[in-house]
């Protein structure tokens, strides 16, 4: 985990030279692992997603804290924290992966441009491969904004649904994130 | 006899039932009157986090701390929700995500503005990050 810290720091340091490099410390993340018959909502929000994308190479990197996520029940959220996602030995969950289509996103052209990404997901301690679709809007020759959703089942990520609540806590997690960017400040 | 002691079972079993579906249902708590488990300079607790971030995790994460610091950066997001980040020492800073009932005054909070503001721990990233913050003192 300190690894993809460090990975970004030097993203962040060593921006300045395309100026193509942006970076957000308050992008959303969203899940819903509701089951489809289940009486209530299972979902959470967090607000403080840590994301750089270099535009140059297409390179894409994300992390989040665990407990930053919000539930709209507290007990909900205690037993995420400790039964399900164990954010006391695992507090962070991260992605690392690169967008494979970025050489057809025009930055000198503004507008919303269809991406594809791919790369490793990291939550619970577990890494897994994964690939998404999103949107990319590009506005004055840089990237403002990313959006995407996508779906882990929690089984990859070896996080456990006890069979009492089967019926409320879906296998699968629907994943949404969306990222306002703002261009790095060259140093 | 026994029918008063029925009674009072099905009662304490009822009132049982209704303390747990409100344990349940209970919403987020704000952390308003809570006592801080930690009262920390901003550099400080980044320090700490900085130099032993397991340590720190353990240390202050899902706690309740108390930040004393200036504001560096404040911003909303397009739902008008506010963002204000704590200046450190160095480029890290402590990012602060305000409950629902202290946006209107966390709003009033300008940058360079010497504030104490308490909210949960939950690790760091490039920041520090604190949720469910409230804004304790800004003068």
């Amino acid at each position: 985990m300190k690894k993809v810290i460090f990975a970004i720091a030097l993203l962040i340091s060593t921006s300045a030279v395309f100026g193509q490099k942006v970076l957000t410390k308050n992008g959303k993340v969203h899940f819903d692992a509701t089951s489809p018959n289940s009486p209530e909502k299972i979902d959470a929000t967090n607000d403080k997603t840590m994301s750089v994308i270099d535009a140059s190479t297409g390179a894409i990197e994300f992390a989040l804290l665990m407990k930053a996520f919000s539930f709209e029940k507290a007990l909900m959220q205690e037993h995420f924290n400790e039964n399900y996602v164990e954010s006391d030995k695992f507090p962070k969950a991260s992605f690392k992966g690169t967008i494979t289509n970025m050489s057809s996103i025009d930055l000198k052209k503004d507008g919303s441009y269809p991406a594809t990404v791919k790369g490793q997901m990291t939550l619970h301690g577990e890494t897994k491969e994964i690939s998404a679709t999103g949107n990319i809007t590009v506005k004055g020759g840089s990237i403002t904004a990313a959006k995407s959703e996508f779906s882990l089942m929690l089984a990859d990520y070896k996080i456990e649904v006890p069979s009492v609540v089967k019926d409320k806590v879906s296998k699968e997690a629907k994943i949404t994130v969306d990222l306002s960017f703002q261009p790095m400040a060259a140093k | 006899m026994k029918k008063k002691i029925f009674l009072a079972l099905g009662i304490m079993a009822l009132a049982g039932a209704a303390f747990g579906f409100y344990l349940f249902n209970k919403p987020h708590q704000s952390i308003l009157n809570d006592k801080p488990d930690f009262v920390v300079e901003s550099a400080a607790i980044i320090s700490e986090f900085e130099t032993n971030e397991d340590a720190a995790n353990k240390k202050f994460n899902g706690k309740v701390i108390e930040v004393a610091g200036i504001v560096s950066e404040k911003s909303k997001d397009e739902l008008g929700k506010l963002n204000i980040t704590l200046q450190g020492a160095d480029i890290a800073g402590i990012g602060c995500v305000f409950e629902k009932a202290a946006q209107s005054k966390a709003a009033t909070l300008a940058e360079g503005q010497q504030v104490r503001i308490k909210g949960i721990c939950t690790g760091i990233l490039m920041d520090v990050v604190m949720v469910d913050c409230v804004v304790v003192e800004s003068n």
